[in-house]
């Protein structure tokens, strides 16, 4: 009777998770899942704050050393882009110039809008590499808006609550982002790795790429703006079958150390499932 | 009243888990305190107290993560179920029962997890890759935890329903 009645609970219990993934990933639940959210990334925020004073006191000791090495290196690299700065510049210049010739309309950095927020989580599968920040609608953050650091792009946002929301990182599998390499001006589109790595794959066989060549959004198909720095190229290699080319690209963002983000709120990416539907038969 | 004791457990032990256990990732993996406490009180307690945890934890990890509601509930009323009526009638003195149902139900319970987010096109992590880079590092975390948590649930156990004898 007793054994009866437990697998009556459990088959009970099977259904109404059933019923609430089914919801779920329908996004009926939103509503109630975004009154839920805010005490509890409230507290999720708290606790961020508190790992993050803990955590950050045994970094400073362990990264003394590094961050010594690393402003010298800096340094050097310093004096290299001021020259390079000085050169852009004119070239800038002479851009500005010659798109307002041609009425060019495009949205540089400055006419971006950001919302800077606090990293207060990641995701508790292992299976998606995501964080969560402390920034939702109500800071203006909207679905699919690309995130970034000054070290370049992050990801973009798949979940948004009122006062929070989810960030899929570039690294994730599932992420993939058309990029441009910017001497070779090769397309290819980038994915991640669960190692944390990125790929560049499909960068055609007659491309001139070069080991430390930049990585940076093309803006294809509209889904980030373009000239977003994603990373440097690590190493080169023909793909498998030997069509295309694939390359092992390292991002400067430290995805496992993430404090502070910022959500580009003024990009409107386009929805090419439109056209799709207009194809199909 | 003492079954909701379990509500304010399980909420802080969700906020470690997105919050501080990334902290100290094994590899892709990390201990799971939802997990091991929904498994301690499937083998402390009555079982369909047991499935509630499971319901309330997965449903508050699911509010923390990518994962629509109820994912993570499914793999967590699973094993613990199956944990019931494997373990159920051994002593809970017995603190291999815990170990051994922790080193399984990682496995079962991440590999759940894992497939409904590959279902749903959530995630990209092949079940070849998911097992090495995620399930196995998290199983060693796990294993490291359980006693522990075993031991502090079976005091909170014993605080909330404690044995009433009749005295005549």
């Amino acid at each position: 009777m007793l054994r009866a009645s437990r697998i009556f609970s459990f088959s009970m219990t099977l259904v109404v998770v059933a019923l609430l993934i089914y919801f779920g990933a329908q996004g009926a639940l939103g509503p109630a899942q975004d009154v839920i959210s805010v005490p509890l990334h409230a507290a999720q925020s708290f606790v961020s704050q508190i790992t993050r004073g803990v955590t950050g006191i045994f970094e400073s000791i362990e990264n003394f050393r590094q961050l010594e090495r690393r402003n010298r290196d800096l340094e050097e690299a310093l004096a290299v882009y001021q020259a390079e700065l000085a050169a852009l510049r004119e070239k800038g210049h002479d851009y500005d110039r010659l798109s307002a010739l041609l009425d060019f309309n495009s949205q540089g950095p400055e006419d971006r809008d950001y919302a800077t927020c606090d990293v207060i989580g990641r995701d508790t599968t292992g299976f998606v590499n995501a964080i969560q920040i402390d920034c939702g609608r109500r800071a203006g953050v909207e679905l699919m808006d690309p995130v970034v650091t000054e070290f370049g792009l992050v990801g973009r946002v798949t979940k948004v609550s009122a006062t929070g929301a989810e960030v899929l990182l570039l690294t994730d599998p599932s992420s993939r982002v058309s990029v441009r390499l910017q001497d070779s001006r090769a397309d290819g589109i980038i994915v991640g790795q669960l190692t944390g790595d990125l790929l560049l794959s499909f960068i055609p066989t007659d491309a001139q790429v070069a080991q430390g060549e930049r990585v940076v959004t093309s803006g294809l198909g509209q889904n980030f703006p373009a000239d977003l720095l994603v990373g440097q190229v690590m190493s080169v290699a023909l793909d498998e079958r030997g069509m295309y080319q694939e390359a092992r690209v390292r991002s400067l963002v430290d995805f496992g150390r993430l404090e502070i983000v910022q959500v580009i709120t003024n990009f409107e990416p386009v929805d090419l499932s439109v056209f799709e539907q207009q194809a199909a038969p | 009243m003492a079954n909701y004791i379990g509500i304010p457990i399980l909420l802080l032990a969700a906020v470690i888990n997105a919050t501080v256990m990334p902290e100290l990732r094994l590899g892709n993996g990390t201990a799971d305190l939802v997990f091991l406490l929904v498994i301690s009180w499937a083998l402390l307690a009555d079982v369909r107290d047991a499935m509630l945890w499971a319901v309330i934890g997965g449903m508050l990890q699911d509010l923390l993560s990518i994962a629509p509601l109820g994912t993570s509930a499914l793999g967590l009323v699973i094993v613990a179920f199956a944990a019931d009526a494997v373990f159920g009638t051994v002593s809970r003195g017995n603190l291999l029962v815990p170990v051994l149902v922790t080193i399984v139900g990682t496995g079962v319970y991440q590999m759940i997890t894992l497939l409904l987010l590959r279902g749903l096109g959530l995630s990209a992590v092949s079940i070849g890759q998911g097992l090495v880079y995620v399930t196995l590092p998290a199983t060693i975390m796990n294993v490291l935890l359980i006693l522990p948590i075993y031991r502090l649930m079976g005091a909170v156990h014993r605080r909330a329903f404690p044995i009433r004898a009749r005295i005549e």
